[in-house]
């Protein structure tokens, strides 16, 4: 699936990846391939993410929305203070 | 004809004139170049939010207040964002053109209204016009960060929430192109669905280096299919409409300043360009007066010299 960070001044991520774990105001999700098309409240302190390589990285953010759209498209739109 | 000296002293002046405006414009330049890349890079956020505004207004029923619209619009506010310094051109002006345009059309269908300004030269005009401003803005940077722009959003938010005003437009300079800069009037407050597409359009210059367009990659067309919403829909409007307001001022402020230093450049290039013909003028001038004097002096010398010879 395809993965958009996105935050006003600049794009924080974008590329394909395997898996996400990000904290939603009601919890923990961890999105794989196939997700149900989603809308949540997003909050920090960071995103998790395991790319195409198995590489793992974490993204700081503040707060923000994640968006799971049906072809496998993740977007969060990011705050994060400097 | 002046002396030489006089024209000598005035090409002098022009000169130094044309330096100080060669240089501003090349400033200008760099900033304009700098405060387009700055809105560009906001664009995917924009998009996207947006996006995601529309398909939650779609599928909720409690709008929140600040998208309500109003039956009874008892007062009307005006955003009107200008520069802070002038030697612009015409764009502060055409921005004032506009906002009195609107405040007369509120005077009269006898309606209330009140102003909220961002830049000093609106502030001074509709101050010295005795409009009523609510709260007036200034000393924003070039390089501005959400954190600076987020008072402004407040003040709209909350003058729409208690009813300061029942609805907000904005006057502001929309950047087209390099060259061509237009005030235009928006409708903020209440945030509909027409205006949100409208900001997505507008959030990029029609032409030049920044002006690709993307698309098919943020088509609002593919909403067709049911979301979950964590927790509710209500929750997340709630939450992303305030923070959809502050972009939408936001990207108004930095493209207000993204055209002043547009319409700097343009002004500048145009007084360099005057002061260059203004000075070859002078030059042609100075010569001549030159000309003058040698040609003077030397029929003097010669009937200086043919008076002593005949005598």
């Amino acid at each position: 699936m395809h993965l958009g960070i996105y935050t006003l001044q600049e794009t924080l991520f974008e590329s394909d990846i395997k898996q996400l774990t990000a904290t939603t105001t009601v919890g923990e999700v961890t999105i794989l391939d196939h997700h149900i098309p989603l809308v949540s409240v997003l909050q920090g302190p960071a995103v998790r993410l395991i790319d195409t390589l198995d590489k793992e990285s974490i993204i700081k953010i503040t707060s923000g929305f994640l968006e799971v759209r049906e072809q496998g498209e993740v977007i969060i739109l990011a705050e994060r203070s400097q | 004809m002046a002396s030489a000296k006089a024209v000598k002293q005035r090409i002098r002046s022009v000169k130094n004139t044309a330096q100080i405006t060669k240089a501003m414009e090349v400033v200008s330049a760099t900033k304009m170049r700098r405060s387009q890349e700055f809105a560009i890079k906001a664009r995917p956020y924009a998009v996207a939010s947006l996006n995601l505004l529309r398909n939650l207004v779609a599928k909720t029923k409690e709008l929140p207040g600040i998208l309500e619209r109003r039956e009874v619009r008892k007062c009307y506010g005006l955003l009107v964002i200008t520069s802070d310094k002038g030697l612009a051109g015409a764009l502060n002006a055409n921005v004032i053109r506009k906002a009195e345009a609107w405040v007369k059309a509120r005077r009269i269908n006898n309606e209330e209204f009140i102003l909220v300004t961002v830049g000093k030269r609106a502030r001074d005009y509709f101050e010295h016009k005795g409009v009523p401003i609510h709260k007036s803005f200034w000393g924003f940077g070039d390089m501005i960060e959400l954190e600076d722009t987020l008072p402004v959003a407040e003040v709209l938010i909350q003058g729409f929430l208690n009813h300061t005003w029942d609805e907000l437009s904005a006057v502001y300079t929309h950047f087209r192109t390099t060259l061509l800069q237009e005030a235009v009037v928006r409708e903020v407050l209440p945030i509909t669905e027409a205006g949100v597409r409208e900001i997505v359009e507008g959030i990029v210059p029609e032409k030049g280096r920044y002006s690709k367009k993307e698309e098919e990659n943020f088509s609002l067309a593919k909403y067709t299919y049911e979301y979950t919403y964590e927790p509710s829909p209500e929750v997340l409007l709630t939450a992303l409409v305030p923070q959809l307001l502050r972009m939408h001022v936001h990207h108004m402020i930095l493209e207000s300043n993204a055209s002043e230093h547009s319409a700097r450049m343009v002004a500048m290039k145009n007084a360099s360009d005057n002061a260059k013909e203004l000075i070859t003028d002078l030059t042609l001038t100075y010569n001549k007066a030159r000309q003058a004097s040698i040609t003077r002096e030397l029929s003097e010398i010669t009937a200086g010299k043919e008076a002593l010879e005949s005598s």
